[in-house]
């Protein structure tokens, strides 16, 4: 009898698996289609673009799947390796360069139409470049200003935004002295792009990621200067507390409550302060210099997998997301640069106070390289940085430990 | 740990039926199947595939190369955050195991006491467990920010010098806090143990000591410590095995950092696998891993097996 | 001591863990009850600006929560089910009747608790990417029972050992076969044990992320916990008024369960705690 039971109860799960297995005959062709989210309002963008474009081309049937950004990575390692991977996918441009060194993705340039290359502003899709092949698309581009809160410089007697790296130290301190709840200038420590805060410093000291000598620049003097620039900030205490335990969504929530006067930070954050810094008035300007002019651009890329068996679909689906009008409108939802050229004539970014910097400052944005060991060098660096920001390493002797692992990351190839 | 076992009526019943142990032991195993059969596909093929990786060199994106030895291993432990890992790794799980093991048996021993509200009490005690450990870290992350948080908002409310003290900056601060709250989800659990354990002891034997003049701090000591020892054997171990293994406190609350002084080597190896794409060295690691909770258990195994026979004489 | 002044002593005694307990909550409460512009302002409270209860709202409309509540809870009953239907088997046969192999099966599933699903799962899901289960609530069930059973086992097997077997055998004297013996004396007798084993399958495969995360991939599949992770996981701010919110609602049902079997899992753990 207990024989029978379970024989029962075997047939039974096996009929219960085939019943609840997604089937798979499809008569259309189906492009899935993975986004990553930056805000709650990236899927249902994407969901309603795939809408219509499934309504206008009815033997496709493009099917949105969206992410959170921190799952992104474990999401499609595990699904490349085990053979479910998306048509479509939506990465960091610093995964794609070891994505496309293994052979997971597949290049583009065959796949899109003529002239479709040239609607891009030429320096958001090189970077989509690398061995003489195109990876993917460039989703979103952003570049990164100087955020100040106006009534309080105003209150610190400041009159104009500072342009220089010392104006803006001698600015945080007379914000910071407001008073014990607010905070002169933000400094990122932990978590995601912590790197990049940093960068903004090494680059206007006319720094770079790689010498030319072809190794790391961490440890150059330029590097020095730039990180000792920051050291002045959180020796003088004229940033928030606890540089090492303040990622920049923490920084962001500052600024967005009033308490902080100057933050570096890119276009994003307009979206958050229209939502949750009603009452802040506030201004952007470009990161203050101390040589020279510089932004960090960064950008997001769309790719098609190489495993995918409808690569024109994909590609069609591909150039439907980047008509103007799908662009323009991806780009007031979220608050991202211009990338294709069309778009950057809109008066919604050319005359907009809040979007005008990022544009302006698109000439002298630098990038982090096209490395498949990138993250790992971001890492280690990041790494050093905090126990400098913490007063555990000098500059110099943090910064070359930072420059002796990308060294020996970049040798390993 | 056969003191409270009431095992002897069954094992007279065993040795009476031993003859028709043969035709039974097909049945027994046909019982067994299902459940080694579940736990075998699900669980034994991720296991050897972890092992397959170990050894072999391993594309980001899963594809195993060439049969690499010991190559995966030697480049794990040559990297000095996998170390650092190792021995932050034994400070969090004797840290939070002990320190679970400290606050749950008052709790255990008041909860066991007979007083008003005894069952809201206890209800209060196990809420820990209701929330999955990633929320329970996501939401700690939000108590304890210096700004916004609910924690300084308290302190000082109170009058206390926290007013936007940065608690998650500071390494070794932000590695205490998250033991804190890993002792504070294991609590549940343990209680519920302990109080199992209590429970069982029979009311009789305190009131032979009670009667013999014994205080009743004399009867904790020689009569529920030594009765109570099993469960928290049983408490010591799962916990190590859960603590050991556990990702999402650390990950949330700090990531690793500051300065990968709060990873421990699970958060480790999930880096490796996914934010570095070398999953053959993450597959070294979850191997070493592995490796050192067997030994774990190969040692529980035989001091218990040990003690059983000393009991058993 | 009367009971009154035990009882008081027993509450002060018990507060410094309670009131840490319950500070989260207090904090979930009061997040949950917040409008989107009060969470990070100058001036912060305890207290919401008004008694607000639109997160809630905007949870289970817009966010369809209510879906990854029904989703979680057709995972958590089906693993529960599915794991007690393989180990109540296993962990009878292992303590009645002469396994052949009992002590390696028994350290096997030990070993089998020792590994985390985290280090598991691209093998995991290549696993079930090739018996085509991805995105079916069912290769979840499966995922977590497997990982569960073990415990059951160990429960059950610890509970059935107390259960005197002479009843058994005196059912099978007067005629019953061993599988009726086996339910009509030897079940209803172990029933709290069996009932204190699911619910530990239940609260854990309840609040399980990783395996929920990777197998599941659709939207309208994902289980609560997944969920709310995914509400902190867009990439330029976090949405603490429904997280708080949706992490509330989610420990509700599962705190009442702890609240009504109370006594039951206390006498349970009792039994089931020793070899």
């Amino acid at each position: 009898m207990a024989k029978r039971l379970l024989g029962a109860l075997i047939f039974g799960s096996a009929v219960a698996m085939a019943a609840l297995q997604p089937t798979s005959t499809w008569a259309k062709d189906v492009v899935r289609v993975r986004v990553a989210e930056y805000s709650t309002k990236t899927g249902p963008f994407f969901q309603g673009l795939a809408e219509k474009f499934n309504a206008a081309n009815p033997d496709i049937e493009v099917k949105v799947e969206h992410l959170p950004w921190p799952e992104m990575q474990q999401q499609l390692v595990s699904d490349i390796s085990a053979g479910t991977a998306p048509d479509i996918s939506h990465m960091a441009t610093r995964w794609m360069a070891g994505f496309a060194k293994d052979g997971a993705l597949a290049p583009i340039e065959s796949l899109m139409s003529p002239g479709f290359a040239d609607t891009f502003v030429p320096t958001y899709l090189d970077l989509q470049k690398q061995d003489g092949h195109t990876w993917g698309l460039p989703i979103a581009a952003s570049a990164r200003g100087m955020f100040y809160n106006k009534k309080l410089l105003e209150k610190a007697g400041i009159t104009n935004p500072p342009k220089t790296w010392d104006e803006a130290f001698e600015a945080a301190k007379k914000i910071d002295a407001l008073g014990d709840d607010i905070y002169g200038m933000g400094m990122q420590g932990k978590d995601l792009d912590t790197e990049g805060y940093w960068f903004y410093s090494l680059w206007t000291h006319g720094g770079a990621i790689i010498g030319p000598d072809g190794k790391s620049g961490f440890a150059s003097p330029e590097a020095v200067a730039a990180t000792k620039n920051y050291l002045r900030f959180i020796e003088a205490k004229a940033t928030q507390p606890g540089v090492t335990g303040s990622s920049r969504e923490d920084l962001q929530n500052l600024f967005a409550a009033g308490k902080l006067g100057i933050v570096l930070s890119g276009p994003w954050l307009n979206a958050q302060m229209a939502e949750q810094g009603k009452d802040i008035d506030y201004g952007i300007s470009q990161i203050p210099i101390s040589t020279v002019s510089a932004t960090y651009g960064v950008t997001d890329t769309i790719s098609i997998l190489e495993t995918s068996k409808v690569k024109p679909q994909a590609m069609k689906f591909l150039e439907y997301i980047f008509s103007k009008e799908n662009r323009l409108e991806f780009g007031k939802l979220e608050g991202f640069v211009p990338v294709l050229k069309s778009e950057s004539t809109e008066p919604f970014f050319t005359d907009n106070p809040k979007m005008a910097v990022f544009l302006e400052m698109g000439p002298v944005a630098k990038f982090a390289p096209l490395f498949p060991r990138w993250e790992e060098m971001a890492d280690g660096l990041k790494s050093e940085l905090a126990k400098i920001y913490a007063g555990e390493a000098t500059p110099e002797a943090g910064l070359q430990a930072a420059a002796e692992k990308m060294n020996a990351l970049l040798a390993e190839k | 740990m056969s003191a409270i076992d009431s095992s002897t009526p069954i094992r007279t019943a065993t040795l009476r039926r031993s003859g028709a142990a043969q035709s039974n032991s097909l049945f027994a195993l046909i019982l067994v199947a299902p459940c080694l059969l579940l736990s075998v596909t699900v669980i034994g093929y991720p296991i050897f595939d972890v092992i397959r990786m170990s050894v072999f060199d391993v594309s980001r994106i899963g594809i195993v190369r060439e049969f690499a030895g010991f190559g995966n291993f030697i480049k794990t432990f040559s990297d000095p955050v996998f170390v650092q890992a190792c021995w932050q790794t034994l400070v969090w799980t004797v840290a939070v195991v002990g320190g679970t093991m400290l606050v749950s048996i008052p709790i255990a021993l008041i909860l066991n006491e007979d007083f008003y509200g005894r069952t809201i009490a206890r209800t209060i005690v196990l809420l820990p467990w209701a929330i999955s450990l990633a929320m329970t870290a996501v939401v700690w992350r939000y108590v304890v920010n210096g700004d916004f948080g609910t924690l300084n908002m308290t302190l000082s409310a109170l009058g206390l010098p926290f007013d936007g003290y940065p608690w998650l900056a500071d390494a070794r601060m932000a590695f205490i806090l998250e033991i804190l709250v890993g002792i504070l989800v294991s609590v549940p659990f343990t209680v519920t143990i302990l109080l199992g354990g209590l429970t069982s002891i029979p009311e009789t034997l305190y009131e032979a000591s009670a009667i013999d003049g014994a205080s009743p701090l004399h009867s904790l000591r020689y009569i529920t410590m030594p009765l109570l020892w099993p469960f928290m054997q049983i408490a010591i171990v799962l916990n190590v095995i859960y603590v050991f293994n556990s990702f999402p406190i650390i990950w949330i609350m700090t990531n690793g950092g500051p300065s990968n002084r709060t990873d421990i080597l699970i958060t480790y190896i999930y880096k490796q696998a996914f934010a570095f794409g070398k999953l053959g060295n993450a597959a070294a690691g979850s191997v070493v891993m592995f490796a050192m909770l067997l030994v774990f258990a190969v040692i529980y195994l035989y001091l218990t097996k040990a003690r059983g026979a000393q009991d058993d004489v | 001591m009367s009971k009154a002044r035990k009882s008081v002593l027993c509450w002060v005694a018990l507060s410094p863990f309670l009131i840490i307990v319950l500070f989260p909550y207090l904090t979930m409460l009061s997040t949950a009850l917040k409008q989107k512009d009060e969470i990070f302002t100058f001036h912060r409270s305890w207290l919401p600006r008004e008694f607000y209860l639109g997160n809630f709202v905007e949870l289970f409309v817009d966010r369809n929560f209510g879906r990854a509540l029904v989703n979680s809870l057709t995972i958590s009953v089906g693993a529960t089910l599915l794991s007690l239907a393989v180990a109540i088997p296993a962990a009878y046969a292992l303590t009645r009747m002469r396994v052949p192999g009992n002590s390696a099966l028994t350290n096997y599933l030990l070993i089998t608790q020792m590994i985390s699903p985290i280090v598991l799962i691209i093998g995991l899901f290549r696993m079930f990417a090739y018996f085509g289960l991805i995105n079916s609530l069912m290769s979840v069930i499966i995922a977590h029972s497997a990982f569960f059973m073990a415990f059951a086992v160990w429960m059950l097997r610890s509970y059935f050992a107390t259960i005197p077997k002479d009843l058994e055998e005196a059912a099978w004297i007067d005629g019953a076969g061993r599988f009726s013996a086996f339910v009509r004396i030897f079940l209803p007798l172990c029933l709290p044990g069996v009932v204190v084993t699911a619910i530990f399958t239940f609260v854990n495969s309840w609040n399980e992320y990783a395996m929920s995360l990777t197998l599941l991939r659709d939207v309208s599949q994902q289980t609560a916990p997944v969920q709310i992770a995914f509400l902190t996981g867009t990439l330029y701010q976090i949405e603490w008024h429904l997280i708080m919110a949706a992490t509330l609602i989610a420990s509700v049902p599962v705190a009442i369960v702890f609240a009504s079997i109370q006594r039951y899992l206390i006498g349970g753990m009792s039994l089931g705690g020793v070899k």
